[in-house]
């Protein structure tokens, strides 16, 4: 009988779960959002200095998604990965799983899995612990007029309809899932090369890091007035971090529309990691 | 008539760079046997163990369980332990069982008790594998073999480090489960007194080749050991002689 998929993505959860690392990074994007009320005043906001306070619960939302996606997430989703990864190699415990009756390409597609679900899973619980503290701390309060400047949320301003932000809050929530895929497929590559969690962490960190720097170096060439200057800034927008042009866009624009690039971008190194990954897991000897 | 194969090897081969490991290996187990694979160290037994279990490649050479050649076909009808079984210490015994018999396409709960029961080892299920000894270990890992409800055992030096009264247990069992189950057991070993003591049939192996294979009544020759037997067999020259 081959094993169930949804059984091998539990057995994983089982493990992450015994670590204790999948609660630490829902904690982690939890915490979060307590210490920074919740949304209420993301960094940047001139906001939050007097009564009466013009977020209500889904500004608190938008917010938190971005504090969510970036800073702390991302780093505790990685450590995650490292392990979800690279533990069987480093424990010996890939010999016990590969004598069972399921494709190497299985257990892969359940490592992934657990992790894509973990990511959406974490922000989604990021989000919702700002919604409860927007509401404890803010209120319900409709007079969104004075967030047009502030960052990340002010589109919202402009957007009085609760189901249009509903939607787009939603669609941050995949966005910033898929997001995190390329990192997750690199640090799938980066296991199968090094088998070691900690080698994973910190290559995978270390590509991340050069990839950003990559980005910058592109972009301030990029506007300049040298001659390649076009060609460099357009080749910064394919960087890993380059494509994560889309994510913002979930708000004030359309994805599809305006962030197609950025978007395919993301799913192309997604693909190419993840596929590279696969390939080493299966065709490698586990000796 | 003889018994039906529980494992059939032919010609199997595997190389490190320029060094062959395992050359053109022949093996066959009968249903029921419990044959045991002896060699001196790096003889290729636990490569060949590998090879079977499909967990590295094989440059040549087949390999069948109850006529099924298909890797993952294969590996529902085996159980194995090669180089001493590996668990996730901060797990339970109990827990590590279960994330292993999801991926032998699941197990219930009463089952796993089962298991557990038969190797003895119902009261500590529940500590983190981290605080178990050795003997212990082992144990835990001939139930995690038995996940699935294999036909053929692998165990590749399964009394490796452990004391006397461990080394009787675990050939207990292994005679419990041919006897009680029917199962065919494979068992890699280079303790000739423990093979002698279990095995009904011996195939020995020195740098990659067999070099005799038998009942020990057929290996031996009159007033001979098991251990002079060995050594005559694995003396240097000896392959040459075969090939």
């Amino acid at each position: 009988m081959t094993p169930p998929l949804l059984g091998l993505c539990a057995a994983e959860w089982r493990k992450a779960r015994g670590r204790g690392l999948a609660h630490a990074v829902k904690g982690l994007d939890m915490l979060q959002q307590k210490a920074t009320g919740g949304g209420a005043m993301p960094p940047g906001s001139s906001l939050g200095a007097g009564p009466p306070d013009p977020f209500d619960l889904w500004v608190a939302g938008e917010a938190a998604l971005h504090l969510a996606v970036f800073p702390v997430h991302g780093f505790a989703l990685l450590f995650l990965a490292s392990v979800v990864w690279a533990e069987d190699f480093s424990l010996g415990t890939l010999a016990m799983l590969f004598v069972r009756p399921v494709s190497r390409a299985r257990v892969f597609a359940a490592k992934g899995l657990v992790l894509l679900v973990t990511a959406g899973a974490s922000i989604g619980l990021a989000l919702a612990t700002a919604l409860v503290l927007g509401a404890v701390l803010s209120g319900f309060s409709s007079d969104l007029e004075l967030i047009e400047t502030v960052p990340w949320v002010g589109w919202m301003a402009a957007e009085p309809g609760s189901a249009a932000r509903v939607v787009r809050l939603a669609s941050g929530l995949v966005a910033g899932t898929l997001l995190m895929a390329p990192a997750l497929g690199l640090a799938s590559l980066v296991a199968g090369i090094t088998r070691s969690p900690v080698m994973t962490l910190f290559g995978t960190l270390i590509l991340l890091v050069g990839d950003f720097f990559v980005f910058v170096a592109l972009s301030a060439w990029g506007k300049t007035s040298l001659e390649t200057s076009e060609l460099a800034a357009g080749l910064a927008e394919w960087t890993v971090w380059g494509a994560r042009s889309f994510f913002p866009l979930h708000g004030p624009g359309t994805i599809f529309s305006e962030g197609l690039g950025g978007l395919c971008g993301t799913l192309g190194y997604s693909v190419v990691f993840f596929g590279l990954g696969l390939a080493l897991f299966v065709r490698r000897d586990v000796t | 008539m003889s018994a039906p194969l529980a494992l059939e090897v032919s010609g199997l081969s595997r190389s490190y760079g320029p060094h062959r490991v395992v050359n053109r290996l022949d093996l066959a187990v009968a249903e029921g046997d419990i044959y045991g694979f002896l060699g001196p160290n790096g003889a290729g037994k636990t490569t060949t163990m590998r090879l079977i279990l499909g967990l590295i490649r094989r440059d040549e050479g087949q390999v069948r369980v109850y006529g099924e050649s298909d890797p993952v076909r294969c590996r529902a009808l085996i159980g194995g332990i090669v180089e001493g079984p590996r668990f996730y210490p901060y797990l339970s015994g109990i827990d590590n069982l279960r994330v292993l018999a999801a991926y032998s396409g699941g197990c219930s709960e009463s089952r796993l008790e089962e298991l557990l029961e038969l190797v003895r080892m119902r009261d500590r299920a529940g500590d983190p594998v981290r605080t178990y000894s050795l003997g212990m270990k082992q144990r835990l890992g001939i139930a995690q073999a038995l996940l699935g409800s294999p036909r053929l055992l692998l165990l590749d030096e399964p009394s490796n480090g452990l004391d006397p009264k461990g080394m009787k247990d675990v050939r207990d069992l292994i005679l419990q489960l041919r006897d009680e189950l029917g199962m065919t057991v494979l068992v890699s070993s280079h303790l000739l007194y423990e093979l002698d003591l279990l095995c009904s049939r011996i195939g020995i192996i020195q740098d990659g080749v067999k070099v005799a294979e038998g009942t020990t009544t057929e290996l031996l020759l009159p007033d001979e050991t098991l251990e002079s037997c060995f050594l005559r067999l694995t003396e240097p020259g000896a392959t040459e002689q075969i090939r």
